[in-house]
C-alpha cells in the first residue's frame, strides 16, 4: 500500500510560499509516497501551476472557493478534512499558517499531530496510524 | 453571566536550565521549580484586564494534570481569577485529550471567550488552543498581540510570519496569546492569602467521559548537539581563507 500524502499549500493568493517545498521534501522521505498538493484559494490556478513544478509532486488538486481568499483556519480545516479522507498523512509547514490550521485539522480527524518535525527516522512506514506532520528545516 | 475561561499548564519554570535524563526518557523534573506556562499567564492577564474594564463578569481558570497542578491554580487565583477548575489526570496528556477535557468545561461554563497561551514552553506543541476551537466549532485567533471586544465581536491582531494581521471574529471565540499581548502582573502577598479561600473544583478526567488515550509513543529524548568552539581570525584575509577551507565561499 502506498503512502497517500496530502500537503496543504501555503500561499498568498498569487505566489506559493517556499515552505510548501519543504513539506514536499519531507513527504519524499516517507516510503512509497504518493504526494498530492492541495491549493485552497479564491483563484487557485497560478499557485497550482507553481506547486506542480515541485519535484516529487504526483498530483495537484485545487479547491476554488471565494471564502478561501483569506486563509482562515476555521474555514479551511473542514475543507482539508474532506480531502484527507483517503490520505495516510497530511502535511503542512510549521509556519504560523501551518500552526494555526493543522491542529484544527487534526482535531477534526481525531488524529495526532507532530509539530516542528526536523527529521524523519527512516524508514517511515504505515505501521502507525495516520499522522499529521508539519515539517520545518527539512 | 459573562465568563472568560482561561486554560493554563504547569510547566518547568522558564528560568530553570533544562536537563535531559541520562536514559533519554524525558527531562528532569524532580526538585525542579514549576510555574504557570508564561504564555498562559499572559492569557490570564488579558482575561483579568477585560474583566477590570467591565467586559466580563467572571474569570475562570482551568488546568488538566496531576494534583500538584493545584499550586499553579492557586497562583492564578492570587493573580485575580475568580475560581478554578482542576481536571485531575495523571500521566501523559496529549493536546487532543487536553482539548477534549477543556471542551467539557466550556459546555459546563458557557464562556463567551476562551483564552489560552499560544504554546507551552515544555513541549512547544501549540496545538491545544486550535484543537479546542475546532471541537467547539467556533472561530479562533492564534498568536494574538492585541484583543478588542465590542458588539459581540472580537477584533484581534495576530503575529504571523509576514508581519501583523488583524481579524474580526464573532463571539464566542478562542484566542491564543503571543508574547507581546501584555505583561502579567506580580502577585501580592495579601492576594495569595485571599486566593486560599477562593473556590477550586476538582473533576477527575474519567468522570468527564474522556479517556487519556496516548496516540504518540516517545522513542527518545536527547539534548541538542553541543556547539563547537569558534576559531579566532586575525584579519579579513584569514577569515576569507577559513571560509574557503570550509567550502562556504
Amino acid at each position: 500500500m502506498a503512502a497517500k500524502i496530502l500537503i496543504v499549500a501555503e500561499h498568498d493568493g498569487a505566489k506559493l510560499n517556499t515552505s510548501t517545498a519543504k513539506s514536499v521534501a519531507c513527504a519524499r522521505g516517507i516510503q512509497g509516497a504518493e504526494i498530492t498538493v492541495a491549493v485552497f484559494a479564491a483563484k487557485p490556478d497560478a499557485v497550482a501551476a507553481q506547486a506542480a513544478q515541485l519535484a516529487g509532486v504526483t498530483k495537484v488538486v485545487t479547491v476554488e472557493n471565494p471564502a478561501n481568499e483569506h486563509a482562515l483556519a476555521a474555514v479551511l480545516a473542514p475543507q482539508v478534512v474532506a480531502l484527507a479522507k483517503d490520505a495516510t498523512h497530511v502535511l503542512a509547514a510549521s509556519t504560523t499558517f501551518g500552526k494555526d490550521l493543522m491542529p484544527r485539522v487534526a482535531a477534526l480527524l481525531g488524529a495526532t499531530l507532530l509539530l516542528s518535525v526536523g527529521m524523519l527516522w527512516p524508514p517511515v512506514t504505515l505501521a502507525s496510524t495516520r499522522a499529521e506532520v508539519s515539517a520545518r528545516k527539512m | 453571566m459573562k465568563r472568560i475561561l482561561v486554560g493554563i499548564k504547569r510547566v518547568v519554570d522558564y528560568n530553570v536550565r533544562i536537563r535531559v535524563k541520562p536514559d533519554g526518557t524525558g527531562v528532569v523534573t524532580d526538585g525542579v521549580k514549576m510555574s504557570i506556562n508564561p504564555f498562559d499567564e499572559i492569557a490570564l492577564e488579558e482575561a483579568l484586564r477585560i474583566k477590570e474594564r467591565g467586559g466580563a463578569e467572571e474569570v475562570i481558570v482551568a488546568t488538566i494534570g496531576p494534583a500538584d497542578c493545584q499550586q499553579q491554580l492557586r497562583t492564578a487565583l492570587a493573580m485575580g481569577a475568580d475560581r478554578a477548575l482542576h481536571v485531575q489526570a495523571d500521566g501523559v496528556i496529549e493536546p487532543l485529550v487536553a482539548a477534549r477535557g477543556l471542551l467539557k468545561l466550556i459546555e459546563k461554563e458557557q464562556p463567551f471567550l476562551v483564552i489560552v497561551g499560544k504554546q507551552a514552553i515544555d513541549d512547544d506543541n501549540s496545538q491545544t488552543g486550535p484543537m479546542l476551537a475546532a471541537l467547539w466549532n467556533r472561530p479562533q485567533v492564534t498568536f494574538a498581540s492585541k484583543v478588542e471586544l465590542a458588539d459581540g465581536k472580537a477584533k484581534v491582531t495576530r503575529e504571523v510570519d509576514a508581519g501583523l494581521e488583524t481579524l474580526e471574529v464573532d463571539l464566542p471565540a478562542l484566542v491564543t496569546t503571543d508574547l507581546r499581548l501584555n505583561e502579567p502582573r506580580y502577585v501580592k502577598l495579601p492576594d495569595i492569602m485571599k486566593a486560599k479561600k477562593k473556590p477550586l473544583e476538582t473533576l477527575p478526567l474519567n468522570t468527564l467521559g474522556i479517556e487519556a488515550k496516548q496516540q504518540l509513543k516517545l522513542v527518545k529524548f536527547e539534548p541538542p548537539a553541543q556547539r563547537q568552539k569558534g576559531v579566532r581570525v586575525k584579519d579579513a584575509a584569514e577569515l576569507v581563507e577559513a571560509l574557503k577551507k570550509k567550502g562556504l565561499l
